[in-house]
């Protein structure tokens, strides 16, 4: 040890100002207080001070972290084994993938964070501080293990700058700095985060362990499947609480394992480096909110169904509980504020799992949430203290202000603004009249342009719309549901509002037809719909062939369904999947499924592809579909049977 | 006779404590000083130059604002040297002392004004902004510490000796002084009572013996109160005045720590050197020493050349390191590293009972506050103290109002800056903040 | 034409040392909502720019008019009836635009920078002032938009202008649209650091810190 102190006295003065490498300062001190404890001495106040400092406290979380990580490595593995088919590799050999597998993840997430947090000392001159060393291993155990190491690189430094940094550094940030590496991740690329391709590594890892995917292999993680899940309960999903407790179940690193989390939570608390108070009233919370969910569990929202205390199991709910929730800096800091602060975590978590098809886990937004409320808590709590002391005061409080308004009753208000009013409704009139038949007609050409997509035709350039509409269109039909065609004639389905008239109830409704002349010379039929998303509402078009059963095109569109997930059921990539199908199977209407990739249909019809990480858009143009074109049967039936003729 | 438990503190259990009542009388000191930065919130005005002659009692100098406050020499002699520092602040006057003691008599007519020239005045503290307080204010409540909780700390009744009979004269004259009660604060077991006094018995660990605690559990001050701190060794002295007519400023100090190889009581005079206190008595184990005057807490480190500083009762010495260049401390196992957490595995093994090795050590660098309710947990008081302190750094004038700025003193914080993970310099902010916002309010 | 000292100040100055969004922060809603892509962000620049404009001018030329109780209800009443009028003609006109701004067409009533214009220049000014003053505030949030709208296109959708800039072979790499951007709360995080930026280049705008 002493070789290796003269030695960093001797690089000192190269390191400070004047030498040659003043520029890491930070980094040589943050060095040296790593290797030595420093033998500075008190120079004001208490001549003594405790034995522990930041940098035991933030060790004993890491040592607590351990259990989570061991076991995240050899998790990795097994899930990876299992996907390629050879769940019965040893698991030594599985720990060693997951060990290589996360060791990119480990090191992205500290070089890059501990350079930020460098770089940022050096500019204040100030001693770099410990609290990345904490989340610079939260971060690898969080992150989905398929997550590209270039997004992870961005969204840690991303989280490091914008959620620590600006604000002051280690001690200074409002938000959970891991949790909005995670946040950032989960919003920016959604595609890769969810759904059944992030949680479980399926390539190799530095070569090691390569395979192919099995056949029928889901990475779906229990909440996700559960999230997904159709029918009046979750038997169909055998879910294994058991397993869930251990942990050998698809999801990030470090959540799966209820039994690693628990070991770390007894280390954490024996030292008492996290409150107990906020650990145990986040689980209280999860468990009442689980039972009220199961009280009124519904399988519009399959999570309701689950058990409350299996709730706690699954997810990153444990996880956030334990390591989340506890961190001192972005929490609660009184004793009372500690126990509504993790209450309210516990039941936003399950709430959000619960009720909010969205999002399967609702951990990591309910802790962000909370962290956002942790100082009104606060506040709250000391205010009381406060109050106690305002009524001991001798001195007088403040007097109210006088704030009595003066009641202003001016003719002439009242005479210009009435003036104002009417000058201004009626240039205001006058402007809708104007423009009233161009904006219409822009409507209009809006959903021409739709209809005419779902027969593969967009107006060429010099014509407009209309023009190319009427080509192509022939004809317009209103049929009843028993098949006969009731109104004909130009306008008649393109004047039915869809909106309004899928709420319509009754016998006799009149569905819109189109009729047109494709390209490729054969009529088509083209029928609209109109359904619901996630967001708000979907709407669309079909085109039939003559045969009543092949779909010729498709067009979707949607109002607010997500960028990149939802709103993709407007472009063509997932359009044209239609192209081709059958309504019909062995003249029974089946519709066209939309389901999950790796999943088989459930009314035996054709299906198509959902699109990965938008499930319940996918199975909304699913629902709208059977609902819309269902009533259509005895119309598209009877084109069968013409075209048999 | 009320008790009140007090749950919140530590008693720091430190080795070298003294075990016997004797009184090992020093030789008489050559020189004594007296330190301006004793006395807070006072700025000398010399009445006295380089060579003139001071009685015992005599005044030094006065407040520069409030002229009527001075201090006084405790001995007689020639004033030696004042020394001065930068801007021409002094720094410490050092009187020559005289063969025998001349003390000077004072007219006790008027009891302010004796207590006042005497300079037993300026011994008094009061809250808010612990300083000396203004005689043209009266306070609402004294409170006074009988015992003494911090690490080592003597007990009063032996500093007191024969001078415990006059404390019920000094309680008949602070009476007098102010409009409510004298409280005094004794430890639970340990209780004095005295005529004209309301006793008061504290259970519980440091800081239960600090006069300001105390009163925060009795009667906290509140927005435009002043109340009075002070310990029984100064109502001694004060009533000795009145008895006697004359200030004696003689003195009993624990000299205690772990670089003290017999601790023992010493009996000198307020400001006499520490040198010949200490002499034979350290013990050589090639660490080098820290003096302190005072409690390791509160205390004020002094040089081998130093003076008794206040509360002229206590010196710790203690070694400036135990070990040097500590490899990687903070990993350390070691069932000796002591810690108030429960984060070093000590406590598993009931060390933390045992008298503990110190030294002055920072053991960490300066962070910003992360852990919360360290503070909390050290400060005996209805007071939120890691919200009060950030309002200090803050200065928000209106949440450090709300917070009990006016309840605290530095003092009360030297337990929890013992036990910050933060190391965050506690005191130093406290008083900073006190003194700014007492020229802000003026 | 009266480009007087004090006039070219009421053009200029809002275009950087008192840009409506980044100094005196209003108008920080639309720009979060429309920066999505260029297209709508240029479009509401624009018609910012004219309804401030506009705006300015009748209050201007009402100002001496207006009854003091009711001052705030007119204002709101003229700037709402000129955007009407231009939510009227972007539908006649331009309806790809008109769907994707939609309702925040409409918020442009809300909009602070216009209230804040009208109250503390349009109020005590001549009309032609008025309206350099209301050209100059529309260009400098117009500016905002852009650049902010740059950033969240280029770095949401890898387009700028619905033009496809970010080249295949990037996403066949492994690339990946930032979601993100594409949501409001990235857009603030984008104006933020124009704010830090800005402000550390004009270092009369820091406020003195203890």
């Amino acid at each position: 040890m002493k070789a290796l102190r003269k030695l960093l006295d001797k690089w000192k003065p190269a390191f400070h100002e004047g030498g040659k490498l003043a520029k890491l300062q930070s980094v040589y001190e943050g060095f040296e207080t790593f290797l030595f404890t420093p033998n500075t001495t008190s120079k004001s106040g208490s001549h003594i001070h405790d034995n522990n400092d930041m940098k035991r406290t933030m060790s004993t979380v890491i040592v607590a972290l351990i259990p989570c990580l061991l076991f995240a490595m050899y998790n990795t593995g097994l899930q990876h084994y299992i996907a390629i088919g050879q769940p019965d590799t040893g698991w030594f050999t599985m720990f060693i993938f997951g060990l290589l597998a996360m060791l990119p993840v480990i090191v992205v997430s500290y070089v890059v964070g501990l350079g930020i947090e460098f770089i940022s000392a050096q500019i204040h001159h100030k001693e770099i501080q410990e609290g990345f060393l904490v989340t610079g291993i939260l971060i690898p155990l969080i992150v989905p293990i398929n997550t590209p190491l270039w997004m992870t690189a961005v969204a840690t430094a991303f989280a490091v700058i914008f959620a620590k940094e600006v604000f002051g550094g280690t001690g200074m940030n409002i938000f959970n700095v891991a949790l909005i590496t995670r946040a950032f991740l989960f919003f920016s690329y959604p595609a890769e985060m969810s759904g059944d391709n992030a949680f479980v590594k399926l390539d190799s890892a530095f070569g090691f362990g390569a395979g192919t995917v099995a056949d029928g292999f889901s990475g779906a993680t229990p909440l996700g499947q559960v999230a997904t899940n159709v029918g009046p309960n979750l038997d169909g999903l055998n879910l294994d609480t058991w397993q869930a407790f251990v942990g050998t179940i698809p999801g990030s690193p470090g959540e799966t394992s209820m039994i690693a989390i628990l070991l770390g939570a007894a280390l954490l608390l024996i030292t008492g480096i996290a409150s107990w108070r906020v650990m145990t009233s986040v689980f209280a919370g999860g468990i009442v909110m689980g039972l009220i969910a199961n009280a009124f569990a519904t399988p519009t929202y399959p999570a309701s169904m689950l058990d409350p205390l299996a709730q706690l199991c699954y997810g990153g709910f444990a996880f956030a509980a334990v390591f989340m929730a506890t961190d001192p800096v972005t929490g609660a800091r009184t004793h009372i504020g500690q126990y509504i602060y993790g209450f309210l975590i516990g039941v936003i978590a399950i709430l959000i799992r619960v009720y909010n098809g969205g999002y399967p886990e609702g951990a990591m937004l309910a802790v962000l949430l909370m962290n956002a409320f942790a100082p009104l808590i606060d506040h709250c709590v000391v205010n009381a203290n406060i109050k106690r002391r305002m009524r001991r005061l001798k001195t007088n409080g403040y007097q109210e202000e006088d704030t009595t308004m003066n009641k202003n009753s001016n003719i002439y208000q009242i005479v210009y603004s009435s003036i104002l009013v009417i000058a201004v409704g009626a240039i205001l009139a006058l402007v809708y009249m104007a423009l009233k038949d161009r904006q219409n007609m822009n409507i209009a050409d809006d959903s021409r342009k739709q209809i005419l997509s779902s027969i593969r035709v967009t107006a060429p350039e010099g014509t407009t719309i209309e023009d190319t509409f009427n080509k192509y269109i022939t004809d317009e039909l209103l049929v009843d549901e028993s098949g006969k065609v009731v109104q004909q004639g130009k306008g008649v389905a393109f004047g039915v509002n869809m909106k309004k008239f899928v709420k319509e109830k009754g016998k006799d409704k009149k569905y819109p037809v189109f009729v047109a002349k494709a390209n490729d010379g054969t009529t088509k039929y083209i029928l609209p719909m109109y359904g619901a998303g996630l967001w708000g509402p979907i709407w669309g078009y079909v085109s039939v062939n003559e045969d009543g059963s092949t779909i010729y095109g498709a067009n979707f569109s949607h109002q607010g369904e997500t960028p990149g997930l939802g709103a993709r059921i407007a472009e063509p990539e997932f359009q044209d999947k239609f192209q081709g199908k059958e309504l019909y199977k062995n003249n029974e209407f089946k519709s066209v499924e939309v389901v999950k990739k790796g999943q088989k249909g459930t009314t035996g019809g054709d299906c198509i592809d959902a699109i990965s990480g938008a499930t319940i858009t996918s199975r909304g143009v699913s629902t709208m579909m059977q609902d819309c074109l269902a009533p259509y049967d005895a119309f598209l039936k009877s084109l069968r049977s013409e075209t048999a003729k | 006779m009320a008790m009140i438990k007090l749950k919140k503190g530590y008693d720091l259990k430190l080795k070298g404590g003294v075990t016997s009542d004797a009184i090992i009388e020093a030789p008489k000191p050559a020189h004594c000083a007296i330190v301006p930065d004793d006395f807070t919130g006072i700025v000398p005005r010399m009445e006295k130059k380089e060579g003139e002659q001071v009685k015992a009692g005599e005044a030094l100098y006065h407040d520069k604002t409030q002229e009527r406050i001075k201090v006084a020499s405790p001995v007689s002699g020639t004033v030696k040297a004042i020394v001065r520092g930068e801007r021409r602040k002094i720094e410490q006057i050092v009187v020559e002392c005289d063969e025998n003691i001349d003390s000077k008599k004072f007219d006790l007519s008027s009891p302010i004004d004796a207590l006042l020239d005497s300079g037993l005045w300026a011994m008094l503290r009061q809250r808010p902004y612990d300083v000396v307080p203004s005689p043209d204010a009266t306070p609402r409540d004294i409170f006074v510490t009988c015992f003494d909780s911090a690490p080592l700390a003597p007990s009063l009744k032996v500093v007191l000796g024969e001078d415990m009979n006059y404390v019920e004269k000094g309680v008949e004259l602070l009476n007098q002084l102010t409009s409510g009660s004298v409280y005094l604060g004794c430890r639970d077991g340990e209780e004095i009572e005295v005529k004209g006094a309301e006793t008061i018995a504290f259970k519980g660990p440091h800081p239960a013996g600090n006069a300001g605690i105390q009163a925060g559990n009795v009667k906290p001050v509140n927005k435009g109160e002043v109340i009075w701190t002070t310990d029984v060794v100064t109502v001694a002295r004060i009533g000795k005045l009145f008895a006697t007519g004359s200030v004696d400023y003689g003195t009993v100090v624990a000299v205690t720590g772990e670089q003290v190889a017999q601790p023992c009581y010493v009996k000198t005079v307020m400001g006499a050197p520490v040198k010949p206190l200490l002499e034979g008595r350290l013990v050589d184990n090639g660490k080098q020493n820290r003096i302190i005057c005072g409690n390791v807490l509160t205390g004020c480190q002094v040089n081998d050349e130093g003076y008794l500083r206040a509360p002229y009762r206590h010196i710790t010495v203690i070694p400036e390191l135990q070990k040097q260049d500590e490899f990687m401390g903070w990993v350390s196992m070691s069932p000796k590293k002591f810690s108030v957490y429960r984060n070093f595995p000590g406590w598993l093994l009931g060390m933390n009972r045992k008298p503990m090795n110190v030294d002055a050590r920072i053991n960490g660098g300066e962070r910003a506050i992360v852990m919360s309710g360290e503070y909390d947990r050290m400060l005996p008081m209805d007071i939120y103290a890691e919200f009060l302190i950030k309002a200090i750094i803050a200065f928000d004038i209106d949440k450090m109002e709300q917070l009990g700025i006016y309840e605290v003193a530095p003092e009360d914080f030297a337990l929890c800056e013992f036990a910050d993970t933060s190391k965050l310099e506690l005191q130093r902010i406290v008083r900073e903040g006190l003194d700014k916002l007492r020229k802000e309010m003026a | 034409m009266l480009l007087s000292k004090k006039n070219k100040e009421a053009l200029f100055n809002p275009l950087s040392k008192d840009n409506p969004v980044l100094v005196q922060v209003l108008g920080i809603c639309s720009t979060l909502a429309v920066t999505v892509s260029l297209k709508p962000a240029i479009v509401m620049g624009i018609s910012v720019i004219a309804v401030l404009a506009f705006a300015n001018v009748i209050i201007s030329f009402m100002r001496k008019t207006i009854p003091p109780t009711i001052r705030i209800i007119v204002q709101l009443v003229v700037v709402a009836a000129l955007v009407i009028i231009v939510q009227q003609v972007l539908t006649a006109y331009s309806y790809d635009v008109s769907k994707q701004l939609s309702v925040f067409i409409g918020l442009i009533i809300t909009n602070c920078i216009l209230m804040g214009r009208l109250e503390a220049f349009a109020l005590n000014n001549r009309p032609w002032p008025a309206f350099l003053d209301g050209i100059g505030n529309g260009l400098g949030y117009a500016i905002i938009l852009v650049i902010v709208a740059f950033f969240r296109e280029l770095l949401g959708s890898g387009t700028l202008l619905d033009y496809q800039v970010i080249p295949q072979s990037f996403y066949d790499a492994g690339y990946a649209n930032n979601g993100l951007m594409i949501l409001p709360p990235m857009a603030l995080i984008v104006v933020a650091c124009i704010v830090w930026f800005h402000r550390s280049r004009n270092k009369d705008l820091q406020e003195e810190n203890n």
